[in-house]
């Protein structure tokens, strides 16, 4: 089962928010390019069992901006991070360590765990 | 001088026969040809002479014979339809003779075609095959003219019928699915496939037939069978749309449109939010893509490509193509699968003949060889009795 967790951060950039979480984790971010999210950084290999994502929040299309996510309309910058499990028993050991460390830096808020 | 000229369409299918004739005994020939007299003249014998104009001929043959080839399709198909005819005229229709004109009108003609042979494979499978090969044919004589290939891809309703190509080959006259091989089917369907574009950043169309195979295996496993999808973005026109700097061979992302009404109503019960009207989602969260049953599948086609994967859910992939450059995936899984199954059932059948003539092998030299005992049996009374006599 995959466990989601999510950050934000209301001013910051998502290269600001990268540089952010790279100091305070050691991941390495790639920077990655999609027609429809445009420019966002991700740490862990694709489809690999714990990947971190900085996305921006406003996307645009030919209808207007929108938020990717809705809930989080306020956050400039999101921070998604998921771990694959193998049952909802097992600790998300990756998600905790990525919470404890980024608790110190300041611009980022933990939003949830899903 | 006028820029029109009258021709009747027999002849210009007899010309354009006799132009690929011409085009089949150059290419078989002048190589042969070019190669024999280079080595006489390298051996030091004779005088060099030219050779360009001869495969400057047989260079120029392809093109010549296929828009001939296109002519004479424009001119059966145009007569054959009473719109097309000018009564006034004294019953002509008119058709583009040359360039892209050309192109486009006989592009038109095969994607009208194509999506003809699809439909007419529900009640008429042999016919359905006829003109499928003739598609198949037009396309690989047009192999090297992308102009042609261009135009063709890009008719409405062009992807939509090659996904469904598979069609052709499974459905007969009572509905039931093809028992024999043919493998003239499967190259006119992978002709048909083959002549369209792939998506940037596949090493080879067999990589790309294997992920949108395990694509389309995935969303019938997630319950969204009916689903279509197309490529999107820089993997298709090449160009990073944000910056506009050519992407190489490398697109980044794959961005996949999934045409689907089941799938779409399905992101709406989740209330996952829409655009354009409601024709279509934002591009999915990896937890929107899990809801959906669709996250493994991203995972493991993303691990596959070694590259992220996105998805956007549309109400039908003529609403994603409409809205942007777009590749639709052929349907590959079932066109595999066909020819898989069919090459298993003639590999059975191969089986089953060598075992049967095995068995009659054997039985046959069990007969001789009771047949031999018999009578070395009888030869060996028959001494055993003359000598009882002697």
């Amino acid at each position: 089962m995959k466990v989601f967790e999510y950050f934000g951060s209301r001013g910051l950039e998502p290269g600001q928010v990268r540089d952010l979480v790279a100091t305070a984790t050691g991941l390495e971010f790639a920077v990655r390019h999609s027609s429809y999210i445009g420019e966002y950084f991700q740490a862990g290999q694709p489809g690999g069992d714990a990947v971190v994502r900085i996305r921006p929040n406003e996307l645009e299309d030919e209808d207007g901006t929108f938020p990717q996510w809705a809930e989080f309309a306020d956050y400039k910058t999101v921070v998604e991070a998921r771990q694959t499990v193998e049952s909802a028993g097992e600790t998300a050991d990756f998600l905790d360590d990525l919470r404890r460390k980024l608790a110190v830096t300041e611009d980022l808020e933990f939003l949830r765990r899903s | 001088m006028s820029d029109e000229v009258g021709v009747e369409p027999e002849r210009l299918a007899k010309l354009a026969t006799t132009l690929e004739s011409l085009r089949d005994a150059l290419a078989h020939n002048v190589p042969v040809i070019v190669s024999t007299l280079e080595e006489y003249w390298s051996s030091g014998t004779g005088t060099p002479v030219n050779l360009n104009s001869l495969q400057q001929a047989q260079a120029r043959s392809v093109q010549d014979a296929a828009d001939m080839r296109s002519r004479s399709n424009l001119a059966a198909a145009w007569m054959a339809n009473p719109a097309n005819i000018d009564v006034v005229a004294g019953g002509l229709a008119y058709i583009p003779w040359s360039g892209s004109a050309l192109d486009q009108a006989d592009a038109a003609l095969q994607a009208q075609n194509l999506k003809a042979a699809v439909a007419l494979a529900k009640s008429d499978p042999v016919a359905a095959r006829a003109k499928l090969a003739a598609i198949a044919q037009d396309l690989s004589d047009h192999a090297s003219d992308s102009a042609y290939l261009t135009a063709f891809w890009s008719q409405p309703g062009v992807n939509a019928s090659a996904a469904n190509l598979a069609a052709v080959l499974r459905t007969t006259s009572n509905g039931s699915t093809v028992k024999s091989a043919s493998e003239d089917d499967y190259n006119n369907v992978m002709s048909v496939l083959a002549s369209a574009a792939i998506p940037l950043g596949f090493s080879s169309r067999q990589a790309y037939m294997n992920f949108v195979s395990r694509l389309q295996g995935g969303l019938d496993e997630a319950g969204y069978s009916g689903t279509t999808p197309a490529f999107q973005g820089s993997s298709v026109t090449g160009i990073r749309f944000r910056t506009g700097e050519s992407v190489g061979d490398n697109p980044g992302d794959y961005d996949i449109a999934l045409g689907g009404s089941d799938l779409l109503d399905r992101a709406k019960e989740l209330g996952i939010g829409l655009r354009s009207g409601g024709t279509r989602t934002g591009p999915l969260t990896e937890e929107q893509l899990n809801e959906l049953g669709l996250s493994d599948l991203a995972d493991e086609l993303s691990s596959q490509a070694g590259r992220e994967v996105h998805f956007m859910i549309y109400q039908d992939v003529d609403t994603a193509t409409s809205r942007g450059p777009s590749i639709v995936v052929p349907d590959a899984g079932q066109v595999q699968k066909y020819y898989t199954e069919q090459q298993q059932a003639a590999t059975t059948d191969e089986a089953q003949i060598a075992r049967s003539q095995a068995a009659a092998e054997a039985e046959a030299q069990a007969e001789a060889e009771a047949e031999a005992d018999a009578e070395a049996e009888a030869e060996a009374e028959a001494m055993m009795m003359a000598e009882d006599d002697g």
